[in-house]
């Protein structure tokens, strides 16, 4: 099912119909926030464009509204959103700082020991029984905003979890790792 | 699919550039080397669908519009 785009007379612009808040609503798009996925994510398999969605209202969370499927719309945060410092220095899956972070994302993405210089996104979701945040970082998202494309990346063998508790920080307006 | 029998020692190429050699076999565990250029993606499948599961379950998760009003609403209070 598509993303049905609204007929604007905005030509750098776009506007879908989206349920990234729950319910449907038409939502303005810059066209430089329109990304292609030449190859799908894991799951969502037909999916291969999508909008990255920014409202301040909803600060720091973004999110990646499917235009091929309507109804699939993924919770991201920026890295820079989220302090990886402070983890349990037992915990040495986590125990990296965000530049650690971003140097593993790098290598897997072929930039060798350049940082990779495009967005660093990290799929969240909410989990209900235990009333908490989660962060995927095994699997971040990285777009690149020269070529208008993005992949999802799988950091195997770095220890990096599939589920990471996070704390909201409500003063600094922060996610972190829980002390 | 395609099924061959290896020895260990022995291996296989597909295509040109990627080679998969069967390293040891210790009872239902295979170690596998493999051989391939640094753009191929190598993934243990389990792994892929880990992440297939988390992209659709987060993806579909109408719980989290609710918990992000929560959230903001704890800031708007706190």
């Amino acid at each position: 099912m598509n993303a049905p785009v609204m007929a604007d007379d905005q030509p750098d612009s776009i506007v879908i119909s989206s349920v990234c808040l729950g319910r449907p609503a038409a939502v303005r798009i810059p066209a430089a926030s329109l990304y292609a996925f030449p190859e799908a994510l894991p799951g969502l398999p037909d999916s291969h464009r999508f909008a990255l969605i920014q409202d301040s209202a909803y600060d720091p969370f973004r999110w990646l509204q499917s235009l091929d499927e309507v109804h699939f719309c993924l919770p991201v945060l920026d890295l820079a959103a989220v302090s990886l410092g402070g983890a349990p220095a037992s915990d040495s899956a986590v125990a990296n700082n965000g530049h650690v972070y971003a140097a593993d994302v790098a290598a897997v993405a072929g930039h060798g020991g350049d940082m990779f210089s495009g967005r660093i996104l990290l799929v969240t979701r909410y989990d209900e029984a235990a009333g908490v945040f989660l962060v995927n970082l095994l699997a971040p998202i990285v777009l690149d905003g020269r070529t208008g494309t993005g992949r999802q990346l799988i950091l195997d063998g770095r220890g990096y979890p599939l589920r990471q508790t996070l704390h909201w920080d409500a003063r600094a307006r922060k996610f972190g790792l829980p002390c | 699919m395609l099924v061959l029998s290896r020895r260990t020692g022995q291996g296989i190429r597909i295509g040109d550039s990627i080679r998969v050699t069967v390293v040891g076999v210790d009872g239902q565990f295979v170690r596998l080397g493999i051989e391939a250029p640094a753009s191929s993606k190598i993934l243990r499948e389990e792994l892929w669908h880990q992440v297939a599961k988390d992209n659709q379950e987060a993806a579909s998760a109408r719980a989290f519009a609710q918990a992000l009003a929560q959230v903001h609403g704890d800031d708007a209070t706190g």
